[in-house]
């Protein structure tokens, strides 16, 4: 049953920066590149490269804009990526709560 | 399942937990902090602002005093707005611009009834000026709180409290008492809020 429970886990949304995004999109449907990298602590690139795999499992979709002469990335949850996550966020449970004493 | 996928999950679950929580905070208090902060020192600024040219014979000046300090709060404030909606989500932007509405419902009811004041009351005394003003602006406040935010409820009813202890008790000092309590109220929730982000 255990073993079973985490072979169920989201690849994508296994990493911490990722299901960080995530989360916080899940809050705010849509978000700016550096709203982003403020919260999480991350580089310009290492955001860019979780946004990549985020775009590219299609649970977020990148928009670029611009803000006067400045460019705007803003990142926006997809609904495949909404259901990804909650379906992650209950296999996350069920695992601590088959934690005896959890 | 070992030890540390269990863990991990622990910490996933934490993690999803404080970024949710943090804005969902966010969206509630966005740029709230400045927001009251410039209406605190507003009402300071004001009181001393329209209580020195007073002293000083300039009446004139005076009467712009006001009508000058809300053009520059009005302004400040939509900086703000627009200085945190730039980078950030339209949820956030939306929650922003609630924030700056709320505080001007209970202005515009000011100038309502400082007008209806006008024409009924002509001989109110100076001293019943102040009180007035803070009655209606505490009214709108709760009124508002009632209905959107849970701290513009608060600040009604310790506006209400504060105003009605100061023009029963303390009449003749009721101006200074007044501004200090809401200027420096505001100035104090503004920091606190923006602690707290």
């Amino acid at each position: 049953m255990a073993e079973h429970l985490s072979t169920r886990l989201d690849k994508v949304l296994t990493q911490k920066a990722r299901l960080g995004i995530m989360s916080i999109l899940m809050v705010l449907e849509e978000a700016d590149f550096n709203h982003l990298k403020d919260k999480l602590g991350l580089t310009d690139g290492n955001l860019s490269t979780h946004l990549g795999l985020l775009e590219d499992a299609k649970y977020i979709r990148i928009r670029k804009t611009f803000a006067g002469k400045k460019p705007k990335t803003s990142c926006l949850i997809t609904e495949r990526g909404r259901r990804a996550f909650l379906e992650h966020m209950n296999t996350l449970e069920k695992i601590i709560r088959s934690i005896p004493g959890a | 399942m070992t030890e540390s996928e269990k863990q991990n999950a622990l910490e996933s679950i934490a993690l999803i937990k404080t970024l949710v929580d943090r804005s969902h905070r966010e969206i509630t208090h966005a740029g709230s902090g400045w927001i009251c902060i410039i209406w605190g020192l507003y009402a300071l600024l004001g009181y001393a602002g329209s209580h020195l040219l007073h002293h000083w014979h300039s009446y004139a000046l005076a009467g712009w005093w006001w009508p000058f300090l809300s053009l520059f709060g009005f302004a400040a404030s939509v900086l703000v707005i627009r200085r945190k909606a730039a980078t950030r989500s339209s949820k956030l932007k939306g929650s922003l611009t609630g924030w700056f509405m709320l505080f001007w419902i209970p202005l515009i009811l000011l100038m309502a009834a400082l007008i209806a004041l006008c024409v009924l009351l002509p001989d109110l005394p100076m001293k019943y000026i102040t009180p007035f003003v803070l009655l209606v602006v505490s009214a709108g406040y709760l009124m508002i709180g009632l209905m959107f935010h849970k701290s513009l409820l608060v600040m009604g009813f310790l506006g209400l409290a504060g105003t009605f202890v100061t023009t029963v008790f303390f009449i003749e000092h009721a101006g200074p008492i007044l501004s200090l309590l809401f200027g420096l109220g505001l100035i104090v929730t503004g920091l606190l809020l923006n602690r707290r982000r």
